[in-house]
């Protein structure tokens, strides 16, 4: 009798329903990023054995803010890969599952740069937002790109160990190119030395401590003509920084450019290229030899 | 046979001494058997839930507390451990480690605050809408919504700790997203949301209206404002301050991949003056060794009790007897044995027995049932 009553009891207690349990997803384990950068390092070392996602985002994926089913995607994923340095503040106001996330920059968190507080600013259509808290654009420091690689690398081979070799030749690839980046800057930096440089916004701090570069900044948008006291504080600034480059995200309007030109100051794009370009065709890695290439032409220049 | 079908005429014409016996019966067998069943049902719900759990961290102090804590969301008011924490074990690879803030209510139940992988962990299963996703976001485990009468879209005010403290934090209002398939656990009982959600309900970080930098002389928003919502507008201005490794956990559940994992955490906390590291299958073994030790002496008392009620039914058999001693005379005349006669008597007593076990059977597993759910959360 008692044995009945335990498998009734266990029948009933082991009735859970399973009509609504979530489908494990079939086909390749996907990767989220936070940005084009890491999508880059995914697609390089992985190639077509992940699925990479990342949505569209307009403007910087900093300044991202999804919505809860965009948050409910990036929850789905098998791996999802943070910048870290406060890039990408949307992970902060988010639930995201702990066990597969991963802080590419864990590594050299203890040199992250702080930002004072500054004014929030808007881009284009974005939103207003602030670079108040760390300098985000960790990659531009092709040695802490090498970090951020490695850990995208160990992450991916937790994630698919059945391809530890594949994925360790295409990092190893991956690599030289970083190493290849780091070496021709650190040339341009050395013939460079203590000129002084101007940045049209607060992204290049550690491209700047990376290669020793003198680079102050200003809150300048590329689509947008500086308003006559941001000029004046161009001039007052070059008082004691005597620039004559200016270092810009994107191709700045002809008009900013003549009336730069007007003051001998060349504008230089170094894209970050935190998002995926525009055209769909250069990528990360074509985009970084054009900054590289952009800097050398504007030191022959001088 | 036709002893027992005499037996049975015979106790049915006698259907009020007849049904007064099996019921002292049934009543002396019930106690015992509902009160060893129940005991067994909380070992092994306890069991259940400790074993899943193979670690629980948490600041030093009462053991029990600790683990009646982080299985059932328990309040527990011996310290916290710090956030920073929770990071390093989850870096250092050890497994699959989760946080825990369970300090308020909402509408009477737990709230919960952990991360997605608690719901992986225990294995829960959405019943209704979506999990949780954005600051403000919660879930409710099946008895939540059903007490609370809610549904995905709904929303939830957090309980203020203490009325009548107007200066204090005010309760937020939280969004249903989610209603959890019921499990027969602690987790049927709870609120679960982000640890980050939790923070704010502490008051540990806080966002900020657009009404507040107004500068009019209309009164502040403030002080009209009964309690914080978060939505999308508001949402990017939410933040923590201060060192966010030092953000409070009530607990930190781990689950080691391997042996070594297991050993790499305990030994972390073995010296350590603030933390401890517990293993609750071991800790709820000890708890059920006490439940034990009760049963046993109540074991005694029920075997005095049936000793009693033996003699109890000795004698009214042995009454039973003398008062139908002309009765049985007169079945004696009629050619029916002194043997019959004691086979008919017996099988009167077996009948009595066999219903009284039946109905003690029932009742008690009747009793298990309905107060299954109560069991198992009766550590909470």
């Amino acid at each position: 009798m008692k044995q009945l009553l335990i498998l009734i009891s266990i029948f009933v207690i082991g009735c859970k329903p399973t009509a609504d349990a979530p489908a494990p997803r079939a086909g390749k384990p996907r990767v989220a990023v936070v940005n084009y950068p890491l999508a880059y390092f995914v697609e390089r070392i992985a190639g077509d054995l992940v699925e990479v996602h990342f949505p569209a985002m307009e403007g910087d994926p900093a300044f991202w803010k999804p919505t809860g089913a965009e948050v409910r995607e990036f929850q789905s994923d098998d791996l999802i890969l943070l910048n870290g340095a406060s890039y990408a503040k949307w992970p902060a106001w988010s639930s995201l599952p702990d066990s597969r996330m991963v802080n590419t920059s864990a590594a050299f968190r203890d040199a992250f740069i702080a930002v004072k507080a500054d004014a929030a600013h808007r881009h284009g259509k974005g939103g207003e937002h602030s670079h108040a808290g760390m300098a985000f654009t960790t990659w531009l420091d092709f040695k802490q790109a090498q970090q951020q690689a490695a850990a995208v690398h160990r992450a991916l081979a937790g994630l698919l160990p059945t391809y530890s070799e594949t994925l360790a030749n295409n990092f190893a690839g991956l690599q030289r190119d970083l190493v290849s980046l780091d070496a021709d800057l650190r040339g341009i930096a050395a013939d460079l030395g203590d000129t002084p440089l101007l940045g049209s916004h607060p992204v290049y701090q550690y491209l700047a401590r990376g290669y020793g570069l003198k680079i102050r900044s200003v809150h300048w948008e590329p689509d947008a003509m500086p308003a006559a006291e941001d000029w004046a504080e161009l001039a007052e600034l070059r008082k004691t920084h005597p620039a004559r480059v200016m270092l810009w995200e994107d191709a700045p309007d002809k008009s900013i450019v003549a009336q730069l030109k007007a003051q001998a100051v060349r504008s230089v794009v170094f894209a970050p290229c935190a998002n995926r370009s525009g055209n769909g065709t250069d990528n990360w890695l074509k985009v970084m030899r054009a900054n590289v290439v952009a800097l050398r032409s504007a030191l022959g220049a001088e | 046979m036709n002893s027992l079908w005499l037996a049975w005429l015979y106790l049915r014409r006698r259907r009020v001494a007849a049904g007064m016996m099996v019921a002292g019966v049934a009543l002396a067998l019930y106690l015992p058997l509902a009160a060893h069943w129940a005991a067994d049902a909380f070992d092994e719900a306890l069991g259940a839930r400790a074993a899943a759990t193979p670690i629980i961290v948490g600041a030093r102090g009462s053991r029990f507390d600790l683990v009646l804590h982080g299985l059932y969301f328990r309040a527990r008011s011996e310290g916290t451990v710090a956030h920073g924490e929770f990071t390093a074990l989850r870096d250092a690879g050890y497994g699959r480690v989760i946080p825990l803030h369970v300090q308020f209510t909402a509408g009477g139940q737990p709230v919960v605050g952990t991360s997605l992988d608690y719901f992986e962990f225990r294995e829960l299963q959405m019943a209704r809408g979506e999990s949780m996703a954005l600051l403000g976001d919660c879930v409710l485990g099946a008895n939540a919504a059903r007490e609370l009468n809610l549904s995905p879209g709904d929303k939830l005010k957090t309980d203020r700790k203490n009325l009548f403290d107007l200066a204090g934090d005010y309760p937020l209002q939280l969004n249903v997203t989610g209603v959890l398939s019921a499990t027969g656990t602690a987790d049927d009982e709870g609120v679960f949301m982000d640890v980050k959600t939790a923070w704010i309900i502490a008051g540990h970080g806080h966002g900020h209206d657009e009404s507040e930098s107004n500068a009019t002389n209309s009164p502040s928003a403030k002080l009209v404002k009964t309690h914080l919502e978060i939505t999308p507008k508001n949402m990017g201005t939410f933040h923590f301050h201060g060192d966010t490794t030092a953000l409070p956990l009530t607990a930190i559940l781990v689950e080691p991949m391997d042996a070594k994992g297991t050993a790499m955490v305990l030994g972390r906390y073995q010296h350590s003056g603030q933390l401890q590291a517990l293993k609750p299958p071991v800790v709820v073994d000890e708890m059920m060794g006490m439940v034990m030790r009760v049963r046993q002496f109540l074991d005694a008392n029920y075997a005095l009790v049936a000793g009693a009620m033996g003699m109890l039914l000795a004698l009214i058999v042995a009454l039973s007897r003398r008062l139908r001693s002309r009765e049985m005379e007169t079945l004696f005349l009629l050619g029916c044995s002194r043997g019959t006669q004691f086979a008919l008597q017996a099988a009167e007593l077996l009948i009595i027995f066999a219903a009284a076990l039946a109905l003690a059977l029932a009742a008690a597993w009747a009793t298990v049932g309905w107060a299954r759910d109560y069991l198992t959360t009766l550590a909470g």
